[in-house]
């Protein structure tokens, strides 16, 4: 029924084509298997292999792609042609910048502590990988589908906080450490709202395997959580340390933050794995919110992922071209005083609900989802009065009083691959 | 379903493998095209300075820091254990409040009002803010 | 059903890898001058415990030891390490290593004591309430060593059909039943708990001592 494994039929065919008449593929007509009998295990980890190789590489050339379409469109946001030398449409431009980034000289500061310096690339980078074990990319094209996914998802994608610590002070930088701690701030301060705004959809769906969670959704989770969706998507954003939440390499004030003093492959390990995490997110906003790969008939599923996932993409981008850099003490304030109380409403208007209508049909959803919009939006505005705009931002600054300038140069790290340092 | 939990796992496993190897490899390949000329390896003293935005470093690590980070660290560690404890009650609220009706939700209403009050706790004592009153005054 | 591989080979395997991580990284806790490396160090130990915890088919536990004590806590001891003022000269060489060698054989001989002395409670203990809703929808069937789990309920005249003991069924759900139902009380108290805690931890990082106050140009950091 649910989480059968052999539902997952990418990892399925591969298998049985090489293992042949096993118990497993009973149902299936292969007459007889690559592989002589008794040789199971091999097919097993053949055909693991297999299906990782494809998802490893699909996210890594899906990286490529994405930065080279982030790049495009920012040129487009700023009424500018964006990259258009290399290859048409300027579509091998990432894949210079890749090799570019490989053969560049690495620099490691005397100071540094050498072994964590060389661990903490790896540390953020095999996360950001990790996280794509568990997503649906299309009907049983999955690598697992743990009963514990999007738990194991909010776990994996919080070691990324060690490896930020890790990086920043093995480099012996101010720079980086002060970086590193702003940084930690916000990771910490918006991984509780995030993962508390998916209660609710656990809720709903009765599981946190995101098998169920797409089975689940009769209408997509959007409509029915407006307010997780909300928080999720907010703290999704900030958990990337994009704009407008990129103070962590805020250029201006911190040089590149806590990966200063990265350079050559390392520093492109971090960016891999940003970019990544940029991916890993879109994919999850379109499994649990999205109805994932669901779609209808003629069309197969996995363009139905992969379209809204380019749609998610394209509002992050959007946010990040639009909105200036928020300042510390904003981005906390709004991460514990008003995502939590928001999450904290959806979480129990949700219960209410569900206590009624307990495993709701499609057509309850729509109850639902028409009692929860007003509720969103009554309280997302009430909570925007609550926090305010505080007096000093408005008033003029007295003469005793602070000034907290909001960082004011509102072009973001767009040249991210062409501005490690050194230079070309 | 026994077998399934440990395939799945074994998968898993053998990704977090690859996960890691992936970085590893792409660390060495970097680090090997040193050897055929391909990438340069000529550190100098200036070169293997701290990074400071272009000016002589002037020192490495910061001694003293900002001791409000201190405080997101406990209140993280504090509502992320709160959080866990939702969560399996979430998995199974659909049925347990058809089974038990209200009595499932009243429960973690509870829960949620008793950790509400260390929220307002903090909110009061200026944990949850940044910019506190001794700092303007 | 076939197995592809041999179960019980790979969990052993399993077994002995995570426990090798965990006491390799503990070693390296213990031994290691350099306190940030240490707490490092203890992350990867957390880790193997967490993978422990997977191979138990545990897998909640597994993930809340992830979540929890490699995501939160390792980050709030590297914190309390990086607030430490003289990082440079590393910890202190152990002053009484006789006491923390006799304390740590009493910890662990308590321990021991205690794991093998308890009656580890079973399904049978529970309400039927909790029990219809822990195994909703699984069956448990089959004697002895040959027991599996299927959907839907047994014909078979040798087959017993037995109460699932939440082996195989996913545990989380089964915590969360758990916790609603027979452990009401702990839960309620776990939340009194972390009220203390966050009480407590404001309460003694409330006002810090003169010395401590920050530079001024970190103030806006």
């Amino acid at each position: 029924m649910n989480h059968l494994f052999l539902d997952n039929s990418l990892w399925r065919n591969i298998y049985c084509v090489l293992a042949g008449e096993s118990a497993e593929c009973a149902a299936r007509d292969y007459s007889s298997g690559f592989l002589p009998g008794g040789m199971e295990w091999l097919a097993f980890l053949l055909a693991a292999a297999a299906i990782i190789g494809i998802v490893i590489n699909a996210v890594l050339g899906g990286v490529i792609v994405l930065i080279w379409g982030e790049r495009r469109l920012f040129g487009r946001f700023q009424s500018r042609t964006g990259p258009n030398r290399w290859g048409p449409f300027g579509t091998l431009t990432s894949v210079a910048d890749a090799v570019k980034t490989m053969f560049k000289e690495d620099l490691v500061p005397a100071e540094a502590d050498r072994i964590l310096f060389n661990l903490a690339p790896v540390l953020i980078a095999a996360p950001a990988l990790l996280v794509f074990s568990v997503i649906p990319f299309g009907v049983g094209t999955y690598v697992a589908d743990l009963n514990v996914g999007v738990l194991f998802i909010m776990a994996v994608t919080s070691l990324t906080t060690l490896a930020v610590l890790t990086a920043a002070w093995s480099s012996a930088n101010r720079i980086a450490i002060l970086s590193a701690l702003r940084s930690v701030a916000l990771l910490i301060s918006y991984e509780i709202p995030m993962a508390l705004a998916l209660v609710g959809v656990i809720m709903l769906a009765g599981s946190m395997a995101l098998g169920d969670i797409i089975a689940a959704q009769g209408i997509p989770f959007i409509l029915v959580q407006p307010l997780g969706f909300f928080v999720f998507f907010i703290a999704a954003m900030a958990e990337m340390a994009r704009a407008p939440f990129d103070l962590t390499e805020a250029e201006s004030e911190l040089a590149a933050g806590y990966l200063n003093d990265y350079a050559s492959m390392k520093f492109g390990l971090f960016f891999l794995a940003e970019f990544m995490a940029e991916l890993s997110t879109s994919a999850i906003v379109t499994t649990l919110f999205l109805s994932g790969w669901k779609g209808f008939d003629p069309i197969p599923s996995h363009f139905w992922f992969a379209a809204k996932l380019i749609a998610v993409l394209f509002v992050i981008i959007w946010f990040r071209m639009t909105l200036p850099r928020l300042r510390v003490d904003q981005v906390l304030k709004f991460a514990w005083k008003g995502l939590f109380e928001l999450t904290m409403i959806n979480i129990i208007v949700t219960a209410v609900l569900i206590a009624i209508w307990p495993q709701p049909t499609t057509g309850q959803l729509w109850i639902m989802a028409a009692i929860n919009w007003p509720v969103a939006i009554i309280s997302i505005w009430g909570v925007s009065k609550l926090l305010g705009t505080p007096a000093y931002e408005n008033s003029q600054p007295s003469a005793d009083a602070p000034t907290y300038p909001v960082a004011s140069e509102s072009i973001p790290a767009a040249s991210v691959l062409g501005a490690d340092k050194g230079g070309d | 379903m026994f077998e399934d939990y440990f395939r799945q796992y074994a998968l898993l496993i053998i990704f977090a493998a690859a996960a890691v190897t992936v970085p590893i490899g792409m660390l060495t390949m970097s680090y090997l095209a040193q050897f055929i000329k391909v990438r340069p390896s000529r550190p100098t003293a200036v070169k293997e300075s701290a990074y400071e935005g272009g000016m002589p470093p002037f020192s490495s690590r910061p001694a003293r820091f900002n001791f409000r980070y201190y405080y997101y660290a406990l209140l993280f560690v504090v509502f992320d254990v709160e959080t866990v404890f939702l969560f399996p009650w979430a998995v199974k609220y659909g049925v347990m409040s058809q089974q038990f009706g209200f009595a499932a939700l009243g429960a973690v209403f509870i829960f949620l009002i008793v950790v509400t009050v260390g929220y307002a706790y903090a909110w009061r004592k200026q944990a949850l803010e940044w910019v506190t009153n001794d700092d303007r005054s | 059903m076939t197995p592809v591989m041999e179960v019980s080979a790979l969990t052993t395997i399993a077994f002995w890898a995570a426990s090798a991580m965990t006491l390799g990284f503990a070693a390296i806790v213990v031994t290691q001058r350099d306190v940030f490396r240490a707490a490092i160090a203890l992350a990867g130990s957390f880790l193997g415990v967490g993978i422990l915890y997977f191979v138990l088919s545990a897998e909640f536990v597994g993930v809340v030891q992830i979540l929890v004590y490699v995501g939160a806590i390792s980050v709030l001891m590297a914190f309390a390490v990086m607030f430490i003022q003289d990082i440079a000269s590393g910890s202190r060489p152990a002053q009484g290593r006789l006491v923390g060698v006799a304390a740590a054989v009493l910890v662990f001989a308590a321990l021991a004591f205690t794991a093998y002395n308890t009656e580890w409670s079973s399904q049978n203990e529970l309400s039927p309430d909790a029990v219809v809703a822990l195994t909703e929808g699984y069956y448990e069937v089959g004697e002895g060593d040959d027991i599996r789990v299927e959907l839907t309920e047994p014909a078979g005249d040798n087959d017993v059909v037995v109460a699932n003991g939440g082996a195989f069924v996913e545990s989380t759900g089964a915590v969360g039943v758990l916790l609603v139902r027979e452990y009401m009380l702990a839960f309620e108290i776990i939340g009194l708990l972390l009220v203390a805690a966050l009480i407590g931890g404001l309460l003694l990082m409330r006002n810090p001592p003169s010395s401590n106050k920050t530079e001024k140009g970190d103030a806006s950091v």
